[in-house]
Order: structure tokens, then sequence, then C-alpha cells
């Protein structure tokens, strides 16, 4: 697998003899105390023997009863031995920024500051991350309430003669006035230049709610911030109150655009922690649905990004092709856009009669559509001129700032999950992965059309594999952990004992963590497990590809113009869903 | 209306021809939230088309006169979306487009706001997670019909818009 393995582990020793090292079926974590985690992090990062050049993720987990309280867990990978570890330490309060190690830290930190309430020393700006500055509370500690504190009357402006639900609440959560946001603004950026300009959040330009602070000389931009949290929902607070299985809509209401592919990674992690294995369908059909949806979305980003540099049927084509891809997945799954078609196990329904037909004619199809796009945009001078040299991204960037998926391969660092820790059936089909030479917007691009050809290439291995294991399980029932079918539930007492158990008590997971992560077609979304032997995960931190990936948006568009910020968000391709989960 | 013979004459009322002309040419704001915003842009889009209904997104609130609010609404954006709607001139409809902005669907936490009608009133709620482009349609020509039994007296049931009183804690 993909963790340093307990010897190697054990060298770190030499160094560091107060470390405790302890290794889970699908994790190694090494702790150390706080004073010498810095030095710890250091060594492991340029020590060519270990080499953990690469951030992945840092976040926090509380435990009340401990003390100290909270437990720092650093995730790091090893480009050069292709391994990962997990470096932790407990602290109560404060902990050592290592934002001068790794810049891609700074809005973990910020996050960390935001919803545990732990101060950062020598963070250049430490600021709430998602939630506005004058917020009291620090959400995510295990004695705040899910619903928030309920302080301000606020009812319904349309009056009705019934009460709207039984639990309706005419009491609400504080909202911000206008003033706690201009607060938020001015805490982010100084103004050092002639104007600071708003950019966003409800912008039909900015992907979603993302805020923009450009501070102006000119059109020229000098200094920039990002304040995200506009689409914060909670989904790890409320993750701690569900079973593993109720999550896997919360997942797909994260990366809307993918909604599979965020399926699969969660459902995956499970499986890997509940030891469950999908049966060999389920795991065909699984990597099937993915790159349907892989394509699905770079479909949504090519038509998004064209019209917001000006080519608006571009935008009305992939939409076109968006909405057979639509009906597939609905035929399939049963929901057009949040699917939720996984299962722990397996996939929710077998493929309907037809379906193959219909995925086999649009693998047909889909190649001379893509080389309509490419006839229009690949040598369009305007396209040309608007992309070539926005936002270079060097192989340094990706290590610094944890940049993954399209980001990463446009700097020419071949980092792909499918590749290097492949799930489901990827590790037995054949596909190519392009990595960019230069690493600009226009790099980008041509990567999304190179990969949405080779996700018809595995699409037709699916398709001709499919074809063989027509008849088989396509979920694993027979194992404790793996819900019924509908039928058996009717048919069984037995399965409907289970699926009571399973449904009220949830599966309860062995005692231990897990990092895993899939491939979205915004980047690396892992899922960082803590479970307490219970049927609710103890804490659920989603890694997500996008958040990283925006991180550098700042850096890329200094010294550039406002025009270009268009370009180059268009090309990093975030989803807000995903970023403030 | 009336037509009269074949002479080419329409009578009609003043209000007739507004309502007329207001419910055939909505213009929503182009602001999407979250996950219901792709499915508005199916709609805008090359299959369900809006735009033979009369509906054409634009760029400012000034220009437009639906709200179409689509997806979760959190606490942080709810202040930014109210101004919105009030920079928007009268008369204006707002849609409420699915289970999040009408109800706080799945997200019952601290930071979600429980349905967009706590701070600006809604006209027509929508159903789904995310509704489908034919369930926007829907709530459109819903909308539509609104305006029109408006114009001819008689009302859906008016929904009366009360104003808040000011916030006290609750006593624990």
């Amino acid at each position: 697998m993909l963790w340093i393995n307990l010897q190697k582990a054990e060298s770190l020793r030499s160094a560091f003899p107060t470390l405790k090292i302890k290794e889970y079926k699908n994790a190694t974590t090494v702790e150390i105390e706080k004073e010498k985690i810095l030095d710890l992090l250091k060594y492991l990062k340029e020590n060519s023997e270990y080499s953990f050049k690469m951030f992945i993720d840092f976040t926090v987990v509380d435990y009340p009863l401990h003390n100290p309280r909270f437990q720092a867990v650093y995730i790091l990978y090893s480009p050069e031995y292709n391994e990962r570890i997990i470096v932790k330490t407990w602290t109560d309060e404060t902990l050592p920024s290592i934002v001068p190690l790794w810049k891609g830290a700074k809005w973990a930190e910020r996050e960390a500051y935001d919803m545990f309430g732990i101060k950062f020393e020598g963070h250049e700006n430490l600021v709430r991350m998602f939630l506005w500055e004058t917020y009291p509370y620090y959400p995510l500690r295990k004695d705040f309430p899910k619903e928030g504190i309920k302080d301000t009357y606020l009812p319904s402006l349309n009056e009705r003669d019934n009460i709207p639900s039984h639990d309706y609440d005419p009491y609400h959560t504080a909202i911000p006035t206008l003033e706690d946001l201009e607060i938020t603004e001015r805490k982010r950026i100084e103004k050092k230049n002639q104007i600071v300009l708003n950019w966003g959040p409800l912008h039909p330009g900015t992907h979603g709610t993302i805020w923009f602070l450009f501070d102006l000389e000119g059109e020229t931009i000098k200094n920039c911030d990002i304040i995200l949290g506009q689409l914060h929902r909670g989904i790890e607070k409320l993750a701690e109150d569900l079973t593993y299985t109720q999550i896997i809509p919360y997942t797909d209401r994260m990366d809307y655009i993918s909604a599979l592919c965020s399926n699969i990674a969660y459902v995956n992690a499970v499986e890997k922690l509940l030891g469950v294995e999908p049966t060999e369908k389920a795991k065909w059909i699984r990597t099937m649905m993915a790159e349907l949806q892989r394509i699905n979305s770079h479909l949504l980003w090519l038509g998004t990004t064209a019209l917001d540099l000006g080519a608006l049927t571009m935008f009305l084509y992939t939409f076109r092709e968006r909405e057979k891809l639509m009906d597939i997945i609905e035929g399939i799954a049963g929901i057009r856009l949040n699917s939720s078609y996984l299962r722990i196990g397996g996939v929710r329904y077998d493929l309907p009669e037809g379906a193959i037909d219909v995925i086999k004619h649009f693998v047909k199809d889909f190649p001379s559509r893509i080389k309509d796009y490419e006839d229009l945009l690949t040598k369009n001078r305007i396209w040309i001129k608007r992309n070539k040299d926005v936002g270079v991204v060097s192989k340094e960037d990706v290590y610094q700032y944890g940049l993954t998926g399209i980001m990463a391969r446009s700097a020419g660092v071949p980092y792909d999950i499918r590749y290097i820790q492949p799930t489901d059936a990827y590790s037995e089909v054949d596909f190519e992965i392009p990595l960019g030479t230069v690493g600009d917007a226009y790099d980008r691009y041509l990567l999304r059309m190179e990969e949405m050809k080779q996700s018809v290439k595995i699409i037709q291995q699916c398709i001709k594999k499919l074809e063989e294991l027509k008849d088989d399980k396509y979920l694993a029932t027979e194992n404790p952990y793996v819900l019924p079918t509908l039928q058996e539930t009717y048919l069984s007492i037995e399965a409907m004992v289970k699926d009571f158990n399973l449904r009220i008590y949830g599966e309860k997971a062995p005692e231990g963590e897990i990092y895993l992560s899939g491939e979205n077609p915004r980047g690396e979304l892992g899922f960082y497990m803590v479970s307490k032997g219970e049927g609710r995960p103890y804490r659920l931190r989603i890694r997500s590809g996008a958040f990283y990936n925006l991180q550098i948006f700042p850096k890329l568009i200094k010294g550039r113009t406002v025009a270009d910020a268009v370009a180059l968000l268009g090309s990093i391709d975030p989803v807000v869903g995903e970023t403030d989960r | 209306m009336a037509i009269t013979g074949n002479s080419g004459i329409i009578l009609t009322t003043v209000e007739e021809v507004l309502s007329w002309g207001r419910r055939n040419s909505l213009w929503p704001v182009s602001v999407g939230l979250a996950c219901c915003a792709i499915e508005m842009m199916h709609t805008a889009a090359s299959r369900f088309d809006t735009d033979r209904l009369g509906i054409i997104f634009r760029g400012s609130p000034r220009q437009s006169d639906v709200l179409i609010v689509a997806g979760t609404v959190v606490n942080k954006v709810a202040p930014m979306l109210k101004l919105i709607y009030e920079q928007m001139p009268d008369p204006k409809w707002v849609i409420s487009m699915g289970g999040c902005a009408s109800g706080g669907g799945p997200f019952p936490t601290y930071s979600t706001l429980q349905g967009v009608d706590r701070i600006i009133p809604v006209d027509v709620y929508i159903p789904g997670c995310p509704p489908t482009p034919q369930a926007l349609l829907w709530g459109i020509m819903q909308l539509q019909k609104k305006i029109k039994e408006k114009q001819e007296g008689k009302q859906l049931k008016e929904i009366p818009i009360r104003i808040p009183t000011e916030s006290k804690p609750i006593s624990k």
C-alpha cells in the first residue's frame, strides 16, 4: 500500500527518540510532542531518505476528555518513494505554524483556527476561514451543538395559518450583518494601492460563491485574498452524527458536478475501514460511472470557462452532450445530478436493460464531438491569447501548495490517484495520464480534453468487461456490513433484522483510522476518518482538492489584470461545495 | 381581452397588458448558490431553453424581476442575497428552488439558513434536491399563473408579508 513501512518509520527514532509509532491497517502514524513537531516535519521534508516533500492535509481532532485536548494531524506524501505518512501531536491552545515549510498549510491552519480555536504562532494573517470575524463560537469542537445556538428571532416572512412543519422553530442561529462582513473583509486585506475591488460572492463569473478581494493599481492586481465560506454547510459536523451509509448523500452535495466520483472516493475509504470487498461487477460499474462523470464534469468546465471568456456557443454545445450523460446517469442511478448511486459493498441498482447499449452509442458518438470542440477552440486566436502563459505553475508549487489533479499534472508531476493507488478496477484498465509541459491555463485546457478521450477509452474497456459479467451480483450482501437489497428484506427475516440493525445502529467499524483518497476531476478528494468502534465516525475530515488548488490563486494572479483572473479561475476549476464543505 | 370582429382592434385594460407583458418576460438574476444552480443552467441551456418562455438571465439585479434562489443559503451569504433582492426594482418575485432554499433541506446545521423565507418573502417553492429542469419550468409557470390570476382579481390566497419584531435571546 501507499504507507511508509514500519521499519523505515522505526529508523526515525535515531533522530527523535520520543517518537511513538503506530501502524493501522490503512495508515501509519507517528506521534511526537508539540515542541519537536517543527523539527520532525522539517527532517521528514528535507532528509533525502524520506523526502516527504508534498503537503497533503492538515487537520485537528477534538478529544474533550483527553489532556491536552486537541490532536493535530499532518498528512504528507513523498513523491520519490510513493509513500504517505501521518504525523500527530497534541496541544491545548497553540501550535507552531508550518507555513514556512509548506505554503499550502496557510488555509488549513486558518480552518483549524476557525473550527477549533487553535492559535498558530508565526502565521502571517490568522483569520477565520469560513465563518465571519465576529462569530463567537468554534463549531467543530465536540461540545458545540450541531444545530448551533439559536438566539435570534427570525420567523418566516410568509405568514401562514398553519405551522409549516412539526419542528419549525421561529428562533434561528445568528445571521451576520453587513457590518460584520465588512470587518471580515477589512481583516483580510489592507488597502495599499488605489482601490480594493470585490469580485463576488454572488457574481456569475466566480463559479459559485467565492469572494475575491483585489488590491488594484490601475488594472494591475497587486495583492489578492479570497474569502470562502459562502457555502459552508457544516458537512464535517453533520457527519459525526450520521451512520456511514447516511453520509453518502452528503458526499454528492459536496462536489455536485462530479457527485459519483465523490461517492466512490468516500465509499472506498469506508470499505477499507470496515474490511468490505465489493463484488467484481460493482467494481467495474463504479469505474465506468466514475469516468462518465469525469467527462460530464470536464464538459461543464469547458462550457462555463468558454462562456466566461466570451464563447457562448461552447456552452450550448457542451450542455447538449451533458444532457445525454445526465440521461444515462438518470437511467442507471435514478437521479440526474446528486445520484447517491453507491452503497457500501457495491452499487444501489444493477445496470438496467439497455444501459450498455446507450453508453456504447454515446462512446461511439462522443469523439467526433470532442473534435468539434477542439476545432472551435484549440487554435482559436482569442482562446490562445486569453489562456497562454496565464497562471504558470511549477513543480515546486505543486509540492508546496499540495496541488493535485489537473493542476499538478499541468506542471508535469505525474500525480494521479488512479495510478499511484488504484481502487476499484483501475488497476485492470489501460489508460494514459497526460502531462503538461508549461503549466499554464492553456496546458490545463489541453489536458482536460485529452483526459476526456482517455475516459472514453476506459469506458470502452468497462463495457467489454461488463458484458461478460452480465449475471454477476452487484452488491456483496453476504457481508455483515452491507445493507441487503429491498427484495431480500421483504423475503427473509434475517435480511430484515440485518437491515434494521444497520439502519438504526450503523455499521460498527473497528477502532482505527484511515486516510484514503480518490481522483476527482478537481484533484485528490481524500477522507480521513477516525473510528471509535461506534456506528458513526468520530471525526470525518474531507481533504478537498479544489480547496488546496484554489489556494495558489493569489500567488498566480499577482501582477496580472482582472481579465486574467477570469481565465485563471476557470482553469483552476474550483467547486464551492467542495472547498467550503 | 376582447377582439371585436375582424377589424384588428383588441379591447383590453392597462393592467391586463402590463400583466401580460410581465409574465411573459420574466428576467431572473443569474445568481447561483449550490447544486441547484447547475440544474438552473441546464434549464437555460440547449435542451430546455427558457428563452422560449421569454426568460433571459441578466447579470444585474437592476434589470431583473425574478430572483431564483438556487441552492443552499448559508448564514454568511444571507445578508448579501437580501441586498440583491432589495436592489431589484418593483414588481419583483422570488422563486425558492429546492429543499435547501425552501427550508434548510438536508443541512440542519449551525451555518445554514433554515429557509430563505426568513429573510425575503417567497412566491413559489419548488421541491426537489435538486429539482429537475422540468420542475423549475413548472415553478416558473406557476409564477406566471400567479401573476395572471392576481390581475384577474381571483387571487390565490394572498400571503401577507409580516415585518419581524426585534430579536430577543431565548431564556435558557
